[in-house]
Formats: structure tokens, C-alpha cells, sequence
């Protein structure tokens, strides 16, 4: 009886700082640089999943008649070198972003918090070989990286998100393994271990709840780093086929004809950039709300 | 020290052979038949004999192990090998083409740290006035935006424009040495900007950490002057974080020259993997990959020994 009462997830959490959701809803609209980053990463998210009702052109038909209009005259930011709307290939390619950096970001987490979690709770010899091959990974460009697998193994989807998922373990490992180190040295770890509780529920339970803000952090960053990978990659011509609308895609084609046609350079550039450095401040945001260092 | 340096360069050398292993294995166990690729391209289907020829002739008809012997043999040699398509010596190739590749590595790097330093320095100085902001939005802009991106936004403005510089190509600096410096200017600075924004965030945040401690509140009571206070005390604590980052920017340098050299048309190494990726021309690739891998862990090598030299209190365990 004693042992359900003291190993309760109450007593198993630490003293929070108020970060509940009013909070949370107060942060976010009182704080500029929040609302504007923030607005605009739900605004990628909104348009990635309803591209197809902000636009009835298709993105991939074509029109030898309507090359390089100019914006304004028949979509809205004119057609390019195959008389596509450029406007709809945009929206489309958001969808394409949004769905890279979301599952690469998603595998990237769950497995890298495993191996960071694991790599802090075993101790040696785990953590030693775990966090070497982390070093490695970390210390060798993605992109190079990225491209050697996606020339061997094909660039389909799949193998897209595949491959930088896999390349973001690292980051994730590093910042779970080293939170999770500082975390079970706490008292109510002791606590939770002296009564009894398994090594997995002390990790679920104690751990994760205490690591998610580091980790929410380096989510956002690695969130726009991946929509620059998967941007590089398609630049290149070593992206997702060519029938799914890609930022970085539409930049290197449209960088052949930059001279008849600078509009068509210039609109996926700004969008991919903003859209980039939303997630980066919004990232830059939550650690400063986060972090209870810096909060001064 | 002198232990730490052997134990670092036996660990070094280990890394390595890893490296060398897990790029053979890697080439030779996934699909994809350079004999193809020779025949005729990708998409043809050349008869097996003319196949089995092929392999032999490069020697991909021997056991996976003879080869790979035979190709640690020669890496310890210094041979690369013969690209499979062009037939000539990887390595020659490589140091015709590195040189280029580093000359618009270092230089930006140079730019990176001359001028991100300083704007990090005067960002925390400027911590209270608007300066501070200013400074760091445009860092923020700076590493947001993809290096295709203002890479071909520069030439958009300085090319096709105003018609100042070259959109590209390369100019060997013992042929015309003005003209390499007029090719070489918008890569450059395309290639330097990321770096330069992260090596100004990393010395902001940094210079502002060591501001808030005892030690400077002491310098400033016993009445230092503040400029000794900043640049003697401050800066030099300071600049510890900032070494680390520089050895990461290394591998920042060579993504990005990836973009770069193909948006300027520069012949460095990457280009060179890119073709050669297309063509399964393993040689070519194992080398380059081997090539800047060591670079890499050079780099690491020296600059976790430079740290131990500016801050005494790192023991060499």
C-alpha cells in the first residue's frame, strides 16, 4: 500500500514551474517573436495539409503555351519554365517540407532519446561505445552523408526521411544523454528506486517528463535543418522524385532560366528561408522560456 | 601531454581504419555494377562476358577480402587508385582539385571568424541598446537562410544585374590572379555566411556568460579599466566555447561547398563526387570520402589540442 502511494507519479515528478497551458497560451501571444514564428510554423503545417483547397491548379500539369508568365497574370506568382503554377508548386512543396522534417524529426527523437537514455543509465561500457559513435556521426557533414546514401539506395520518399532521421539520431542522443545524466542524479530518482520502481517506469515516468524541454528545443531547431537538408537535396537533383512539388527543387530548375525568369528563383527562396527561420526562432524562443539558466 | 597526444593519435589512426572499412564495405555490398555504368550507362544491359571482362579487368572478379587488402595496402601507400571511368590516378586528380575546394574553404573561414568575432564582441557590449537585436537578427537570417539560396541571390544582384562579378567558373589564381579573385568573391562570401552567424551567436552568448561572474565583478571593483576587463579577461574566457565551434564549422565548410561548387560551376572535390556518385566510380569515391574524413578528424585532433593549450585547467586523462 505505502509503496503505490510513495512510487505515485506525483511524488515521482519534481516541483514544476508553472508552465501549464494558460501559461503557455499567454506566452504565446504576449511575445511577439513568438506569435510571428510561432503563427507561421502552424501556417506551414495548415498549408501542408490543405494545399489542395488553397489552390485548384495542379502543381505538376503543364502548359507549353504559359511558360515564364509573369506573377499576377495567371496564378499568382506568374509559371515557369514548363508553364506550372508556381504558386501551387509551392503550397505543394510545403506539404513535402512538412512531411520530411516531421517523420525525420520523429524517428530522430525516438530513437536518439532510446540511445541517450540507455547511454545514461547503463553507464560504461554503453554510454562510452554508444556516445563514440554519436561523436563520429556528429563530426561528419549530413549532407555528404545524405547524398552517398540517397545515390546508392535511391531517393525515394521513404528512403529520404529514412536517411536524415537517421542522421539526427546523434543530436537527439546528445542532448537526452546528456539531460538524463543530470536528471537521475536527483533525489526523487533515489526515491523512486528505493521503493521499488522498474528501471522503465523510472525512465518513462521520472526521466522523460524532466528531459522533454531540451528536447522540444533541439526538435525545432533540427525541424528547420531538416527542411534545409531535404531542400539541398533536391537542389542537387538527389531529392524526392520529381512528380512531388520540392522548394528545393523548384530553386535549381528554376537557376537555369534565372535569367528570363528571376521570379522564379526569388519566391521559393523566400519562402524556404522564412520558413527556416521561424523554426530556428522559435526554437531560440522555447529555450529561452525553457532553460531555467538563462531564465533571468 | 605528450601521452595524451600518442593515445589521441593511436585513436585517430583506429578511427580511420574504421572509416576505410565501413566506406569499402559500403561501395562493394550495395546494388549497382560499375561494369554497367562503363558499357554504356545505367539503363543499358550489356551481355555478362563483356561483363565478366569488365570485372576483371578492374579486378572486381577476386575474392571481397583479397580486395580489400589489396585496397588498405595501397591506402597506406598513398594510392588511391584509377577512377574506373577516366582511368586516371584518383589521388592526382584529388590534388589537383583539393586546392580549389580549400580555396574557398579558408578564406571564408577567415571571413567567418574576422568578422563574426567582432560582431559578437559588440553585440554583448551593446547588450542594452538596440545594436544588440540588430546584430542578432541578422545572424539569425544569416545561418535561416540556405546557402543555395543566397548564393544565388547574390548572383541574381552581382552577375546578371549590375554585371560587378563572374556567375562562375573558375580561374586558376597562376593563370590570372585578378580574375580568380573576381570568381572567387561570391563564393566565398556565400560559403562564410553561415559560419559567420553561428561564430557571432557562440561569442555573443559566451562573452555574455563570463560578463556575469565573480571574477569580473572583482576586475571591475579593484577599478580595471574596462577595456583590460573585456579584452583581457572576458574575451580570453570567452573564446574557449568559440574553438570548439570552429572545428565544427569544418564540416559546415564542406556541406556547404557541396552547393556552392555547383551553383558556381566550381571544379573542387565535390563536384567531382557528385559525377562520380553518378557513375558508381568507386575509386573516386572511397578516395574523396577517405580524403575529407581525414581532414575531419585532423581538425578534431588539433582543435581539442588547442583547447587543452588555452585552458590549462583541462587535464589530458
Amino acid at each position: 500500500m505505502a509503496r503505490t502511494a510513495i512510487g505515485d507519479t506525483t511524488t515521482l515528478a519534481p516541483p514544476r514551474r508553472s508552465l501549464g497551458f494558460s501559461s503557455w497560451v499567454r506566452w504565446f501571444y504576449g511575445n511577439p517573436r513568438v506569435l510571428l514564428s510561432g503563427g507561421f510554423v502552424l501556417l506551414l503545417l495548415f498549408v501542408a495539409i490543405a494545399a489542395p483547397l488553397l489552390t485548384r491548379s495542379d502543381p505538376n500539369s503543364m502548359n507549353a503555351t504559359h511558360r515564364f508568365l509573369a506573377p499576377g497574370s495567371l496564378g499568382w506568382l506568374g509559371t515557369d519554365q514548363f508553364g506550372r503554377d508556381v504558386y501551387a508548386r509551392i503550397l505543394y512543396g510545403a506539404r513535402l517540407s512538412m512531411v520530411v522534417s516531421v517523420s525525420a524529426v520523429g524517428i530522430a527523437v525516438i530513437l536518439g532519446v532510446l540511445m541517450g537514455m540507455a547511454a545514461a543509465f547503463f553507464g560504461s561500457p554503453v554510454d562510452v561505445v554508444l556516445m563514440r559513435i554519436v561523436d563520429a556521426i556528429l563530426s561528419f557533414p549530413p549532407i555528404l552523408l545524405a547524398i552517398f546514401v540517397v545515390a546508392f539506395l535511391g531517393s525515394s520518399l521513404t528512403n529520404i526521411i529514412i536517411v536524415i532521421g537517421i542522421l539526427y539520431v546523434p543530436q537527439f542522443a546528445r542532448v537526452a544523454y546528456s539531460s538524463s545524466l543530470a536528471v537521475k542524479e536527483n533525489d526523487y530518482i533515489l526515491a523512486a528506486r528505493a521503493v521499488g520502481a522498474t528501471s522503465g517506469r523510472i525512465l518513462v515516468r521520472g526521466v522523460l517528463p524532466n528531459i522533454m524541454a531540451p528536447l522540444l528545443v533541439q526538435m525545432s531547431l533540427s525541424a528547420g535543418t531538416a527542411i534545409l537538408l531535404e531542400a539541398g537535396l533536391s537542389f542537387l537533383g538527389l531529392g524526392p522524385p520529381p512528380n512531388i512539388p520540392s522548394w528545393g527543387r523548384l530553386i535549381g530548375e528554376a537557376s537555369r532560366f534565372m535569367v528570363q525568369d528571376p521570379w522564379g528563383v526569388v519566391f521559393p527562396s523566400v519562402v524556404i528561408s522564412v520558413a527556416v527561420l521561424a523554426f530556428n526562432v522559435l526554437g531560440d524562443a522555447l529555450r529561452d522560456r525553457l532553460d531555467p539558466r538563462l531564465r533571468q | 601531454m605528450i601521452a595524451y597526444i600518442i593515445r589521441r593519435s593511436i585513436s585517430t589512426v583506429v578511427l580511420l581504419l574504421l572509416i576505410a572499412t565501413v566506406v569499402f564495405l559500403f561501395l562493394h555490398l550495395l546494388p549497382g555494377d560499375p561494369a554497367i555504368t562503363i558499357l554504356g550507362g545505367i539503363d543499358s544491359t550489356p551481355d555478362s562476358s563483356a561483363i565478366a571482362r569488365v570485372h576483371q579487368e578492374l579486378g572486381l572478379d577476386r575474392p571481397l577480402y583479397v580486395q580489400y587488402v589489396d585496397w588498405l595496402g595501397n591506402l597506406a601507400r598513398f594510392n588511391l587508385g584509377n577512377s574506373f571511368t577516366s582511368d586516371t590516378s584518383v589521388g592526382a586528380e584529388l590534388m589537383r582539385r583539393l586546392p580549389r575546394t580549400l580555396m574557398l574553404i579558408i578564406p571564408a573561414e577567415v571571413l567567418a571568424i574576422v568578422i563574426g568575432i567582432p560582431l559578437g564582441m559588440a553585440a554583448a557590449r551593446l547588450r542594452r541598446t538596440a545594436w544588440d537585436p540588430t546584430i542578432s537578427a541578422l545572424a539569425l537570417l544569416g545561418f535561416s537562410t540556405p546557402v543555395f539560396v543566397s548564393g544565388l541571390l547574390m548572383v541574381l544582384l552581382f552577375s546578371l544585374k549590375l554585371h560587378w562579378l563572374p556567375s562562375g567558373g573558375f580561374v586558376s589564381p597562376a593563370d590570372d590572379f585578378g580574375g580568380f579573385l573576381r570568381a572567387a568573391i561570391l563564393p566565398v562570401i556565400t560559403l562564410s555566411l553561415g559560419p559567420m552567424a553561428t561564430t557571432m551567436r557562440m561569442t555573443r552568448s559566451s562573452m555574455l556568460e563570463q560578463m556575469g561572474l565573480d571574477y569580473v565583478r572583482t576586475a571591475r571593483s579593484k577599478g580595471v579599466n574596462e577595456r583590460i576587463v573585456l579584452y583581457r579577461h572576458v574575451l580570453r574566457n570567452a573564446l574557449l566555447p568559440v574553438v570548439t565551434i570552429l572545428g565544427l564549422h569544418v564540416g559546415f565548410m564542406f556541406a556547404g561547398s557541396v552547393l556552392v561548387e555547383d551553383i558556381f560551376n566550381w571544379p573542387g572535390i565535390n563536384s567531382y563526387l557528385l559525377t562520380a556518385i553518378g557513375a558508381r566510380d568507386y575509386p573516386v569515391v572511397q578516395g574523396i570520402v577517405i580524403v575529407v574524413a581525414t581532414i575531419f578528424i585532423l581538425i578534431n585532433f588539433v582543435t581539442d589540442l588547442s583547447f587543452a593549450v588555452l585552458d590549462p585547467r583541462i587535464r589530458y586523462e
